[in-house]
C-alpha cells in the first residue's frame, strides 16, 4: 500500500513537471488572436483562407480560428462569465442587443474613416450600434428575403409574379389546384416581418419592442388568412423540414425566403425554372436582413491588431470571397455593386438592403422571437384566438422580459 | 501511522479522481446554482447581481410557465415511467426464454440505447413526418394523417414515445441481471406444485424482482423528470407546439440561457430538485411497505427450505 501512495505522488509531480515545461515552452514574440465562428465547415473553411491571407502579410500576428460548435451564443456567453471568450468573435444583428447593453463589446468607432464608413448601407449598421450611437460591430454580409416562384406554373396558369398584397392573394389563390398549394410560409416573425413593416407597421420603437402595433396585427392578419384560406401552407403543415424542401419539390408554387435559398436550390433541384422578385407589398415596399458583423471583445489584450484583422476582414475584398462563397452577400456597397454583376440573378436581394428592416429587437431579442413564434403558432392552431388577443399576450410576456433585465 | 491511517489514505487516494471530478463537475455546480437561485443573475452582467433572497422563488410560484412545465414533465413522467418498466420487463422475461437467437434479440433490444439521441431523433422526424411511415401505417388501418411534431395533442406523446423507445434496453439488461439472479428450483418447486406460468410470474418473478423493479423505476423517474433533449429536439428548442412540450429543464433552460437570468433559471433548477427528492423518497417509502408484503427473501428462503426438505425426502 505504500508503494502505491507513492506511486501516485511520483505520477502527479511528473504530470505537474510536464505542464510547466509545456508552458515555457510557447515564448514566441507574434501577437496571438483568437477568432470565433460558427463550426460548419463552410464558415471555417473561408475564415481559414483568409486568416492565412493575413497572416501571409502579417508576420508578426498569429490568428487562431476557434469554431464553436454547440450553441455559439450560448458558449460566447459562459465564455464571458468567465473572461475567457475570443478576441474576434461573430456578431448576429439578432444577438448584439444584449452584447452592447452588457458591454462586452469594444467600440469600433474609430476603425472606419468617413468614406469607409459611407461604403457600407446604413440599415446594416444600425443594428451594431448601441444607443449612444457607438459602433459595437462591422457587417461582414448580409442576407434579405425576396419571393421565389416557380416559372413554368406561374407562366401555365398565365400570371405575372405578384407585387402587392391583393395580387399575391390572387395568384396564390390561382395556383391552389392540382396537389399544388400557391405559397409555403414559414410562420415566424422572421418571415411575417416584412408584411408588418410593409404595412406602416414596425417592431422596435425607441429601442422597445412593438410586436403588438395594430399595423403588425392587420398585417399578420392577412397572412394567416392566406394560411387558413388554403392559399398558402406553412413547411411544417406540407411536411416537409423548410420552405426550400415546399419549392423544389414543386409542392408549392411560391415562397418567401432568403437568398440562401439560390444555393440550396443548386443542390435540390438544379433543373428547376425559378424566378425572384420582392416581397409583395401594401403601402410600401419592405424586406428584412439577417446581417452578420465581426465584433472585437472589450477584454482583448491586442484591441489595434485585433481592429486590424476586423477591418481585413471586412475589406472589400475579403467580403468578395465571402460572397463568391454563394451563401451570403457583401456589405460594402461597392463590393456589393461587384457582386450584382457577377451574380445577376441574385441582384434582386442585393437592391431590397435599404428597405430591409433588421432581425433584432434589442436586449432580449430571443425572447422577442419566441414569443412572436408561440402568438402565431396559437392563432394557426386554436381558431379561437384572434390575432389580437395572440398579440397582445405575447406583448405582456415580452414587456415582463423586459422589465427582468 | 498505524494500519489503519495508511489503509485509509490509500482508499482515498484511490477514490480521489472520482471524488475530485465530482467535486468540480456535481457537487460544487449544484451548490454554485443553489446560491445563485437567491440572487438576480444576469449570466452577462455578473457585476450587477444583487441579492434578492426569495424573489426568484416568489415569481416561480405565480409563474404559470412553470407550471405548464411542471405539468408536462409530471403528466411526461407518469406515463412514460410504467410503460417503459412493464415493457423492459416483458422484453427481458422473453430474452430469458430458451428460444433460438435469444443473442439477436437481446441485442437487437438494446441497440436503441446506445444509438445517439441526435440519430435516433432524425429517424424519428423521417418516420413521424405528415407524409411519413407512422402516418402511411396508420393510415391502413383508417387513421387520419396527422401532424406529431405540430399539434400540440401529439408532440409531448411522440417525445414519449422516443423516450420509451430508446431507454426501454437498458432497463431490460437490468432486468434480464435480475431474472438469471433468481434460482431455477424456485420455478420447478411451483411447477411441481401445479402453478400456471402466469401464476408462477406474478407470485415469483414479480416479487423476487421487486428490488430491480424499484431501481428501474426510481432511475426512470429521475431521468424523466429531467427530460430535456427529446424535447428540445421535437420543438427547435421552443417548447412547442403550444408549449406542449415545455418540460422544467427546457424551461429553465430558456429562461437562463435564452434571457440570460441566470438565477431565476437556478431557482427553477431548485424547484425541480425539490419535486424529485420528495417523489424518490415517496418511491423509497412505497417500494418498502411493498418488501413487507411480499417478503421476497423470506418467500424465496422458504421454498428454498421446502426444496431441501424434498430432497432429503428423497434422498
Amino acid at each position: 500500500m505504500k508503494k502505491l501512495s507513492f506511486l501516485f505522488i511520483m505520477t502527479t509531480l511528473s504530470l505537474g513537471m510536464v505542464a510547466c515545461s509545456s508552458n515555457s515552452e510557447a515564448s514566441s514574440d507574434k501577437v496571438k488572436l483568437t477568432v470565433a465562428t460558427y463550426s460548419d465547415p463552410f464558415e471555417v473553411d473561408i475564415v481559414t483562407q483568409q486568416a492565412e491571407a493575413y497572416m501571409a502579410d502579417n508576420p508578426d500576428v498569429e490568428i487562431i480560428i476557434e469554431p464553436i460548435s454547440g450553441d455559439f451564443w450560448e458558449v460566447l456567453k459562459t465564455r464571458m462569465v468567465s473572461n475567457n471568450e475570443p478576441d474576434i468573435f461573430y456578431m448576429d444583428i439578432f444577438q448584439a442587443g444584449q452584447f452592447i447593453d452588457a458591454e462586452k463589446l469594444a467600440s469600433l468607432d474609430d476603425l472606419l474613416t468617413g468614406e469607409d464608413l459611407a461604403d457600407f448601407e446604413p440599415a446594416l449598421l444600425n443594428g451594431f450600434r448601441g444607443q449612444d450611437e457607438v459602433l459595437y460591430g462591422i457587417p461582414k454580409d448580409f442576407s434579405t428575403l425576396a419571393l421565389y416562384y416557380n416559372k413554368a406554373m406561374l407562366a401555365e396558369a398565365g400570371l405575372e409574379p405578384p407585387t402587392t398584397w391583393a395580387e399575391l392573394e390572387k395568384v396564390a389563390k390561382a395556383l391552389t389546384k392540382d396537389g399544388v398549394v400557391g405559397l409555403s410560409l414559414q410562420n415566424g416573425i422572421d418571415r411575417a416581418q416584412p408584411f408588418f413593416y410593409s404595412n406602416g407597421g414596425s417592431m422596435m420603437k425607441d429601442g422597445v419592442p412593438t410586436f403588438n402595433d395594430p399595423k403588425n396585427i392587420e398585417a399578420y392578419e392577412f397572412w394567416i388568412g392566406l394560411i387558413k384560406d388554403g392559399y398558402a401552407q406553412t413547411p411544417q403543415q406540407l411536411g416537409v423540414g423548410w420552405d426550400g424542401d415546399a419549392f423544389a419539390s414543386e409542392m408549392v408554387a411560391m415562397t418567401i425566403e432568403g437568398n440562401w435559398m439560390v444555393n440550396s436550390m443548386l443542390e435540390l433541384a438544379p433543373d428547376l425554372e425559378y424566378g425572384v422578385v420582392p416581397i409583395p407589398y401594401k403601402e410600401k415596399p419592405a424586406s428584412m436582413q439577417f446581417t452578420v458583423a465581426y465584433s472585437m471583445s472589450k477584454n482583448t489584450d491586442h484591441p489595434e491588431e485585433a481592429k486590424d484583422v476586423i477591418k481585413f476582414l471586412t475589406s472589400s475584398e475579403q467580403q468578395q470571397i465571402v460572397a463568391d462563397a454563394g451563401r451570403s452577400m457583401p456589405s460594402r456597397t461597392t463590393a456589393l455593386e461587384e457582386f450584382k454583376t457577377n451574380w445577376p440573378e441574385r441582384a434582386v436581394f442585393a437592391d431590397l438592403a435599404p428597405i430591409a428592416s433588421e432581425f433584432n429587437y434589442g436586449v432580449i431579442s430571443s425572447t422577442v422571437v419566441d414569443e412572436a413564434a408561440k402568438a402565431m403558432e396559437k392563432v394557426l392552431l386554436d381558431d379561437s384566438v384572434t390575432v389580437q388577443e395572440a398579440f397582445d399576450t405575447a406583448q405582456a410576456n415580452i414587456d415582463k422580459a423586459l422589465s427582468k433585465q | 501511522m498505524d494500519k489503519k491511517t495508511q489503509e485509509n489514505i490509500d482508499g482515498w487516494i484511490m477514490v480521489a479522481p472520482v471524488v475530485i471530478l465530482m467535486l468540480i463537475f456535481v457537487i460544487g455546480p449544484a451548490l454554485y446554482s443553489f446560491i445563485l437561485s437567491f440572487q438576480d443573475y444576469n449570466m452577462l452582467k455578473p457585476d450587477k447581481s444583487e441579492w434578492i433572497l426569495f424573489g426568484n422563488y416568489q415569481e416561480l410560484l405565480s409563474d404559470p410557465n412553470f407550471y405548464q412545465a411542471l405539468f408536462n414533465t409530471l403528466k411526461y413522467s407518469l406515463i412514460v415511467v410504467p410503460v417503459q418498466t412493464a415493457i423492459a420487463l416483458l422484453l427481458a422475461t422473453v430474452a430469458n426464454q430458451k428460444i433460438k437467437g435469444k443473442t439477436f434479440f437481446r441485442v437487437a433490444y438494446y441497440i436503441p440505447a446506445v444509438t445517439s439521441a441526435v440519430a435516433s431523433a432524425a429517424m424519428f422526424m423521417f418516420l413521424f413526418n405528415t407524409n411519413g411511415i407512422a402516418n402511411k401505417f396508420l393510415g391502413i388501418f383508417g387513421f387520419q394523417a396527422v401532424s406529431w411534431f405540430n399539434d400540440p395533442t401529439y408532440a409531448l406523446p411522440l417525445a414519449m414515445i422516443m423516450a420509451i423507445w430508446s431507454t426501454v434496453g437498458t432497463q431490460m439488461l437490468v432486468f434480464l441481471a435480475g431474472l438469471q439472479d433468481i434460482p431455477r428450483e424456485v420455478y420447478e418447486a411451483s411447477a411441481i406444485d401445479g402453478a400456471s406460468s402466469a401464476r408462477s410470474f406474478w407470485s415469483i418473478t414479480v416479487p423476487l424482482l421487486s428490488e430491480k423493479t424499484m431501481f428501474v423505476v426510481i432511475v426512470g423517474m429521475i431521468g424523466t423528470l429531467q427530460m430535456f433533449d427529446q424535447a428540445f429536439i421535437i420543438s427547435g428548442g421552443t417548447g412547442g407546439p403550444l408549449g406542449s412540450t415545455t418540460t422544467v429543464v427546457l424551461y429553465l433552460y430558456n429562461k437562463a440561457f435564452g434571457e440570460n437570468r441566470l438565477g431565476y433559471g437556478s431557482a427553477v433548477a431548485v424547484g425541480l430538485f425539490i419535486v424529485i427528492f420528495t417523489l424518490t423518497l415517496l418511491q423509497q417509502s412505497f417500494f418498502k411497505e411493498d418488501d413487507d408484503n411480499y417478503k421476497p427473501k423470506r418467500l424465496g428462503g422458504k421454498i428454498s427450505e421446502r426444496i431441501a426438505k424434498r430432497r432429503k425426502v428423497n434422498g
